[in-house]
């Protein structure tokens, strides 16, 4: 029996538990509804299409974030990297900036840049930033000394040493930061449309519960972690091919 | 005539606050064309003495010269690979600055010949074992054509058959070409074998400096070999004791 397999039968498992429950008036309907009504929420709104346009727009939150993240904070420890002087006057409060969760944020990102897609990409820089920044510059600390001094021995500039050794001996710690700050861009999203949105997935489970439609809720629920997954396992399955070395590496750690 | 010169060089290395003698006024010079090894129990300051030549580290006393500008290859204990490059990229670190694609291409196809590896062109060195990434770095210091090359115990790590194999593909890499070899080993057989001329360290001195005057192809059960394997062992042994 395959892995998949057997994660396959433990999720058909779980939905006839649910669905037994449900049906047997055991727990109460309302707050547990059938798999067979969220299965009917479901239709209704892919039919109406506001299912794909909600999770098309969260799509589109979090790869624009994700990649305003990567852009700054990727560059940033590299400078940090290169010059530890200019480091050490910033470690001390990046070291506080990390240990405020984002969400605590929100309402001052909402009186700086209003309730429109400024706040919510915002709330995602800060999200994905410390993942992204710290594997980088962690990825780049850590390359081994003597493998820059191989470098001086084949007679390499400053900068030869950076192209060819720094940055590919980094890449894995660095590709790692970016696939853990992919996933926290995801979860700070929702908080952020279940805050101050009119759209988006977070949106639409915060609209549901106030239209007492408990259905779309579960639905909204699924739909978040089926995506979540699928976009985490399509990227894991890309960098795979397209880095061989990178399973290696994380096994290694 | 003289490759590099060493002269009354010392270095010394501050273990908390300690000063330690790594080494301590050696004179030395190293003919062209020659095959010599270092041997010495480890902290004997082999491993100083090559970073010193290799220009890693700058003598505190004395001076280094060379006769003139020589291009080297170093092989360290490790193979000291990129782990995100395949052995072709690892190879063409050494060749970055060629700007001929073609002249690359073919030091490349030839040093992956020279080493085993062109089966091996595409892999990255995770999948390759601990004798066959020696093999690629040992590839990585020839294909720049070194005229001197630097081994900081470069078999030490292997295991004996692909030690053997690789002392016999060094034997002939010397022999094809007009390079000069330091070697550093703590294997007295080893050194025997390869080289003709072996010194011997001790607390950072040179202790022994001996001709190897045995036939090309040697033997290890051969007299003579033993002979002077024997001398080399006391050679390291006694001067231990001599020093307090």
């Amino acid at each position: 029996m395959n892995a998949f397999f057997r994660q396959t039968i433990f999720i058909i498992f779980l939905i006839a538990a649910w669905f037994f429950f449900s049906e047997s008036g055991l727990v109460n309907s309302y707050l547990v509804p059938s798999p067979i009504k969220i299965f009917e929420a479901g239709i209704e709104m892919v039919s109406n299409g506001k299912l794909q346009a909600n999770i098309l727009i969260s799509i589109v939150r979090v790869v624009y974030g994700f990649c305003i993240t990567a852009i700054i904070a990727m560059p940033l420890a590299f400078i940090f990297y290169l010059f530890p002087l200019l480091y050490s006057y910033f470690s001390g409060f990046l070291a506080f900036l990390k240990s405020i969760p984002p969400l605590a944020t929100v309402p001052l990102l909402i009186l700086w840049f209003g309730i429109d897609e400024a706040s919510k990409i915002a709330l995602i820089f800060l999200a994905s930033f410390f993942p992204i920044f710290l594997d980088t510059f962690n990825g780049l600390a850590q390359v081994d000394k003597k493998i820059l001094e191989m470098g001086d021995t084949l007679e390499l500039t400053h900068f030869e040493k950076i192209y060819h050794i720094l940055i590919p001996e980094a890449l894995p710690s660095i590709i790692t930061g970016l696939r853990l700050g992919f996933a926290y861009c995801w979860r700070a999203l929702i908080g952020a449309e279940m805050i101050a949105a009119a759209s988006g997935l977070g949106y639409m489970i915060l609209d549901a519960e106030e239209m007492a439609r408990i259905d779309i809720v579960y639905l909204g629920i699924i739909s978040i972690g089926v995506f979540g997954l699928v976009i985490e396992h399509t990227i894991l399955k890309w960098v795979n091919r397209i880095f061989p070395w990178m399973n290696f590496e994380c096994k290694a750690k | 005539m003289a490759l590099l010169t060493l002269e009354n060089v010392s270095k010394i290395y501050s273990i908390e606050g300690l000063p330690v003698m790594a080494l301590d006024s050696v004179t030395l010079s190293i003919e062209y064309g020659s095959f010599v090894s270092v041997i010495g129990k480890s902290g004997a300051g082999k491993t100083t003495l090559l970073r010193i030549i290799n220009q890693l580290e700058k003598p505190d006393k004395g001076t280094i010269s060379y006769d003139r500008s020589v291009k080297t290859g170093t092989i360290f204990q490790e193979p000291r690979l990129i782990r995100t490059k395949t052995v072709e990229k690892n190879l063409q670190l050494a060749l970055c600055r060629e700007k001929n694609r073609e002249e690359v291409k073919n030091l490349i196809d030839e040093t992956l010949r020279m080493t085993g590896l062109t089966l091996f062109r595409k892999a990255y060195p995770f999948q390759l074992s601990g004798g066959m990434a020696q093999r690629v770095s040992l590839g990585r210091a020839l294909c720049r054509k070194p005229e001197l090359l630097l081994m900081d115990e470069p078999f030490g790590a292997l295991d004996a058959i692909t030690r053997k194999n690789l002392q016999g593909e060094l034997r002939t890499i010397f022999r094809s070409s007009n390079i000069t070899i330091i070697f550093i080993t703590h294997d007295v057989t080893e050194a025997i074998m390869l080289s003709e001329r072996i010194l011997v360290m001790n607390n950072g001195q040179i202790t022994d400096d001996i001709k190897v005057t045995l036939p090309k192809d040697r033997n290890e059960n051969d007299k003579d070999f033993i002979e002077l394997k024997k001398h080399l062992y006391e050679s390291i042994i006694l001067k231990e004791n001599k020093i307090p």
